[in-house]
């Protein structure tokens, strides 16, 4: 339990943690070789939102193997060639979160109000376009693209990535076997050391957790944390929020995202989002730094929805990049269309 | 939960959000738990008819065991390493639940900590509230009293300043009668003076004549020693007794002016 | 449908280049040049193939690309987009290494 956050961070960042996504993987039928027992069709897997397909492929190859395969075509099957789709056909990244494909598949198909319904997948066993993937299901290679994205974020937050590379072997590795296990305990007692905390100081409404009062938790090791370093984690001094937005079936959209604007308000999601999208989002009323455009909305286009929620908007960007973050540390940001 | 409104707001959300991702999670499960068992079935299908196919092509050994028990039965052998392999497997689980129940075990432990350390500090906080909110009505209490007294102090400065304007009226009379009071002395000491100076002027005078007479009667004292002649005296006697009835006069005025009178040019003040 | 309109607008690809400037780490063979102007709508994955291209390299030759000397980027991930956040004068940094440097 990471026993020097603010309460009010671990739990949201818990809440993120729990989430999880129903899935259903539907088998490709053509491609399945002669000999297959095909009464089943579906397999269902109930998968956190954290987690990686790669890490599921195992699940449904114990299923396919036992149930649906002959022994022969199960001795030739090769599980490097699948891969995933989603129900209308857009390929499923292997290095891309669950939550993040299953978010970006409900503001390009939305459901009729929301309804609930499991995110059904289709797994194909051949031919994989390569070209778009970029990488086999390898559980190792999906290893080292977090890695790879949890460096890329500490070098927005930082200027440089000494967070991550002065973690010791172990807890790298125990970052990632978090996932894994899902284990919140586990990923966040190394995850705090990496990730920012919005501090006391910079939103005016929340409380100071430190109160004097406050009898210091027994279980914290005293050596290996500041007393003080809250400004050194501060998730409003970093230089940049990782943020990308991700548009229905479009190019994903990656830029600075200081934590504060020039006339020092904090930077909220209405002002970013009207920055980079200014012909789906309408001017923010506060911001009085850019001239208005003439093609600008009148009202909002488009919602944002982060971790599977629609984001009110004016969040803050670094109390989003603090609480609402993947465990990767970006802040995935879809971009739905309103009807 | 205090903070902006937004993080309420998203806090709600994720609830609703975990809550409804987790609609399925139950038939998912009971799902998972069919698919297991029917991979078992399965298996344990496969080697039965496996073992009753062996049984098949060596129909000798069939022979041999029947009555005997079984425990050379294929079929019943297969039935039990199946068998055997699901109570391993069980086993697995249970130690996997096992585990699970004690990493749960041991959150609730530190969520019950937490709990103790939260009610502990909430009922710090709660007698701080109380405390503060005795001292507030305290402080009221005492605010309420200044501000009393502070207003029967109010009155009171008014009532002496109406004393104290009344005295300086009554001062200002005493004054004035004061003044005209010494004006007033001033004249009587003045017409005093006036008085005893006349009184003086005329004592002086008197004097004056009655060294005169004096002087007078001596000489005519002498003259008459001189031609000693008792007739003429009487008439001269007759003239002493005009001259005498002065004295007494004199006298009394002598015993209220202070000594001889003679030199005296008098003054009131002596 | 204005808001399918815009997004169609912000589909459409960025024909702007930007200077992307190659820096051999370790051993790693040096470059005749060292920057190029790349289309900043591609993918990086474009850069590491144009990269491999330049070197002769065969595939499955090892190679690891990192951007800053910190960290690899996504594959997928924009020239256009790295070059936003971490562009250092002008230039975005591409090292590259036979050799995992920073894995």
């Amino acid at each position: 339990m990471a026993s020097s956050t603010p309460t009010a961070t671990t739990l949201f960042r818990r809440l993120c943690w729990d989430g999880t996504v129903p899935i259903e993987v539907k088998i490709d039928s053509k491609e399945l070789p002669a000999g297959s027992d095909r009464t089943l069709e579906s397999f269902y897997i109930r998968a956190p939102r954290v987690s990686y397909l790669p890490l599921l492929i195992q699940e449904v190859k114990t299923f396919l193997f036992d149930l649906v395969l002959d022994e022969a075509s199960a001795k030739d099957m090769k599980t490097d060639d699948w891969w995933f789709e989603a129900e209308g056909g857009a390929l499923l990244k292997w290095h891309w979160p669950v939550g993040l494909l299953y978010d970006l598949h409900l503001v390009a198909h939305p459901a009729p109000d929301f309804q609930m319904k499991p995110f059904t997948i289709i797994l194909h066993l051949a031919s994989p376009p390569t070209d778009k993937l970029l990488f086999t299901p390898s559980i190792e290679t999906c290893k080292q693209s977090f890695m790879g994205q949890l460096k890329e974020a500490d070098f927005l937050r930082w200027g440089n990535t000494k967070r991550v590379t002065s973690l010791r072997k172990e807890d790298q590795d125990g970052l990632w076997e978090g996932i894994v296990e899902h284990n919140f305990d586990d990923f966040w007692r190394i995850a705090s050391k990496i990730a920012p905390s919005p501090n006391p100081l910079a939103p005016p409404l929340t409380p100071n957790p430190s109160s004097p009062t406050l009898p210091a938790p027994s279980s914290r090791p005293a050596s290996t944390q500041p007393p003080s370093g809250s400004d050194r984690d501060n998730a409003y001094s970093v230089r940049s929020v990782p943020v990308r937005i991700y548009l229905p079936d479009g190019p994903v959209i990656q830029d600075l995202v200081p934590p504060f604007l020039e006339d020092g308000l904090p930077h909220s999601l209405s002002l970013f989002l009207s920055a980079q999208l200014p012909l789906l989002f309408k001017p923010s009323p506060t911001s009085s730094l850019s001239p208005v455009d003439p093609n600008a909305p009148k009202s909002n286009l488009a919602f944002a929805l982060i971790q599977g929620v629609i984001a009110p908007l004016d969040c803050e960007m670094a109390w989003l990049g603090a609480c609402m973050s993947g465990a990767d540390g970006w802040v995935n940001v879809c971009i739905g269309l309103e009807k | 939960m205090s903070g902006p409104s937004w993080q309420e707001e998203l806090r709600q959300r994720l609830i609703d959000r975990n809550a409804k991702e987790a609609a399925y999670a139950g038939i998912i499960e009971q799902y998972r738990r069919l698919v297991q068992q029917t991979r078992l079935l399965k298996e344990r299908n496969a080697s039965l008819l496996r073992a009753v196919g062996s049984v098949r092509s060596n129909p000798n050994s069939s022979t041999v065991i029947v009555g005997a028990g079984g425990d050379d039965n294929p079929v019943r052998a297969a039935y039990i390493v199946s068998l055997e392999s699901q109570i391993s497997s069980l086993r697995d689980e249970m130690a996997a639940v096992y585990k699970t129940h004690g990493q749960n075990a041991q959150r609730l432990f530190s969520m019950t900590e937490t709990l103790r350390e939260k009610e502990e500090l909430l009922r710090v906080e709660g007698d701080n509230l109380r405390k503060l909110t005795e001292e507030i009505t305290h402080l009221r209490r005492k605010v309420d009293q200044h501000n009393e007294l502070m207003s029967e102090k109010d009155r009171t400065a008014q009532v002496l300043h109406d004393e104290i304007a009344t005295l300086q009226l009554e001062l200002g009379q005493i004054e004035e009668r004061n003044a005209s009071l010494v004006k007033d002395n001033a004249v009587l000491l003045q017409r005093w003076l006036d008085a005893k100076q006349a009184d003086a002027n005329r004592m002086n005078e008197a004097n004056e004549f009655y060294d005169q007479m004096r002087s007078r009667s001596d000489a005519i004292q002498e003259w008459r020693n001189r031609h000693v002649d008792g007739s003429d005296s009487a008439s001269i006697l007759s003239g002493n007794e005009d001259a005498l009835a002065i004295p007494p006069q004199t006298r009394a005025t002598d015993g209220k002016g202070s000594q001889p009178a003679g030199r005296l040019t008098l003054t009131p003040n002596g | 449908m204005e808001g399918a309109e815009a997004l169609e607008t912000y589909k459409k690809k960025d024909a702007a280049k930007v200077v992307v400037r190659f820096k051999a780490v370790g051993n790693a063979p040096i470059m005749k040049q060292n920057f190029y102007k790349i289309t900043a709508a591609n993918r990086f994955q474009a850069v590491i193939q144009f990269l491999r291209k330049e070197l002769g390299w065969k595939t499955g030759d090892p190679l690891f690309t990192y951007i800053n000397l910190a960290f690899s980027p996504a594959p997928d991930d924009t020239v256009a987009n790295l070059y936003k956040s971490f562009a250092t004068e002008g230039h975005l940094i591409v090292n590259y290494s036979t050799t995992a440097a920073w894995g």
